[in-house]
């Protein structure tokens, strides 16, 4: 039996005739950061709605320790949700939102003050939300996850309107709770900075599942390669062809090269008598490794 | 639905407590209001039926308003994004509804409460006519308290199948101060069981349109449960959408 501490299976969506979200599976374990990523309009927020019980999947399931969300008893104990669609009341302060929120599941106030310190918002506890940053209602939305000290976290979008300092106490957080043993899903189109937290990844490109696995076996997969600028581009590209060097054409006067060494490269320029003027080799990363998912290298 | 649900809709209601008091205190005005007119300009109020109807259109434009307290409060949830909290802590939307329901039936309530208290005070100060009887004057309490209730109540009902605040205010007020008058006039079923008629009679002491209060109060609570189920059915429903 999976030890997974949320599975997704199958799990579809689609409005009159259109599927947004396309037999999507895969599974969050515990004591791990699932990095969900995907271009814009992917699915990303539809997937993560329909997984928390606000939408209704047109087929599929997704399930926390084998029930749906509706069905959990107590779900602010069992899940911790930040959805970048959540907003605050405008006429509310932040330590009313979690005061409410709290009341649902009789947490008592202390624990929305000491989340409100958690998080960095004890000294705006009582400020209206309205007038907080983007930032600061990401810190409130990460209290109100917490409230239940759940095992499961989902964060549609966290670092966004985060400042440096922001997103660094965003990393460790994530990394301490993964610590701790509760599974984290998080959704992001910061990849540099998902890089840094996530251990495993699922990639959907129009609804569907692209690649999931962990994060370093698929930057290593990453057709990484050594990048190339220069004079006559058309020529140098087919003798590299020629020499059975794969070739991705990015720019009119860039491409990518996958299979040859720089000095091999900086050789047949030098046959054929074509300026180079960049050949620096690429860095395999989770950025990368997503361009090539979705949309060939691209990018 | 649970006590924590029904504390966690209260502490909705006190912590945005400008709306709600902007609300009661608009509604304890336009009775005011009504009633000092109604009083003041003209011969109007010579009997003590005189003084019941009087407190029946000022406990129905209080009722109104409380209504559409309500429906700003539930349409709210969509247009602010806080239903997403709301439904995560509460999968089981329709508790939502029907805890939101119960909380602003309390408010309607203090409404009520209010209105009654004006309007006899100005009967008292104001009026020449004779006052009704002790009876009545119970009856006519426990109208207004149930009306007012009932109709934040529906308000709740009609900010959940509606959503879009402005929408459902201006759907209310058009449906009950023109569509339902003008049918009303076609038809006098309309007129003595349509949602207005049926509250009017509800709030006042010994009924209206020849319809007993009793009578009147059971088509009334007739139609705050239906319109409440319909609300049920389609908040569960309702997918919460990302765009």
């Amino acid at each position: 039996m999976s030890d997974a501490s949320l599975v997704v299976e199958g799990l579809t969506k689609r409005y009159g005739g259109r599927t947004v979200v396309d037999d999507l599976s895969f599974e969050v374990h515990p004591g791990r950061v699932t990095g969900f990523v995907g271009p814009n309009g992917a699915g990303k927020t539809t997937s993560l709605l329909m997984v928390l019980g606000l939408a209704a999947p047109s087929g599929g399931t997704a399930r926390f320790g084998g029930q749906i969300y509706r069905d959990l008893s107590s779900p602010l104990r069992a899940v911790g949700a930040v959805l970048e669609i959540a907003k605050g009341h405008p006429g509310r302060s932040g330590r009313d939102e979690l005061r409410v929120l709290a009341a649902t599941h009789e947490f008592d106030d202390r624990r929305v003050d000491e989340l409100l310190k958690l998080v960095g918002l004890g000294d705006d506890a009582h400020r209206r939300s309205a007038d907080y940053s983007l930032g600061m209602r990401q810190r409130l939305a990460l209290a109100g996850a917490m409230l239940g000290d759940p095992p499961v976290l989902v964060l549609d979008e966290p670092l966004n309107g985060l400042d440096p300092q922001g997103i660094r106490w965003l990393r460790s957080f994530m990394v301490e709770r993964a610590a701790e043993g509760r599974a984290i899903l998080v959704s992001s189109h910061q990849l540099t900075e998902l890089q840094q937290v996530a251990t495993d990844m699922v990639v959907i490109d129009k609804g569907r599942t692209v690649a999931q696995g962990p994060v370093a076996e698929m930057v290593s997969k990453s057709q990484a390669g050594l990048w190339l600028r220069c004079a006559e581009a058309d020529r140098l590209q087919a003798a590299l062809e020629r020499a059975g060097h794969e070739v991705l054409r990015q720019e009119a006067d860039g491409m990518r090269v996958s299979g040859a060494t720089a000095p091999a490269i900086a050789q047949l320029a030098l046959d054929e008598r074509i300026l180079v003027t960049e050949l620096y080799p690429i860095v395999a990363n989770l950025e990368q490794a997503f361009f090539d998912l979705v949309d060939g290298g691209q990018s | 639905m649970t006590r924590p649900l029904l504390h966690a809709e209260l502490l909705k209601l006190i912590t945005t407590k400008r709306t709600t008091t902007i609300f009661l205190l608009t509604s304890a005005g336009l009775s005011l209001l009504l009633t000092l007119l109604t009083l003041l300009t003209g011969d109007n109020v010579n009997t003590a039926q005189d003084v019941l109807d009087t407190l029946t259109s000022a406990g129905l434009i209080a009722a109104l308003v409380m209504l559409i307290l309500g429906a700003v409060n539930m349409g709210g949830e969509s247009r602010h994004g806080t239903q997403v909290g709301t439904f995560l802590a509460t999968p089981v939307r329709w508790h939502v509804v029907l805890a939101k329901s119960l909380v602003h039936t309390l408010a309607g309530l203090a409404a009520g409460a209010l209105n009654i208290v004006v309007g006899l005070i100005c009967v008292a100060l104001f009026a020449d006519a004779s006052w009704p009887s002790f009876g009545n004057v119970v009856l006519q309490m426990l109208g207004t308290l149930g009306v007012t209730g009932l109709y934040a109540a529906l308000g709740v009902a009609l900010g959940t199948l509606l959503r879009n605040q402005a929408a459902v205010v201006a759907g209310v007020l058009v449906f009950l101060l023109v569509v339902e008058p003008l049918l009303s006039s076609l038809w006098t079923v309309i007129q003595k069981y349509g949602v207005t008629g049926s509250a009017g009679e509800m709030l006042t002491a010994g009924g209206n349109n020849g319809v007993a209060q009793g009578v009147g109060a059971l088509v009334f609570i007739a139609w705050v449960v239906l319109f409440t189920l319909a609300a049920f059915l389609v908040i569960e429903r309702r997918d919460v959408r990302g765009d």
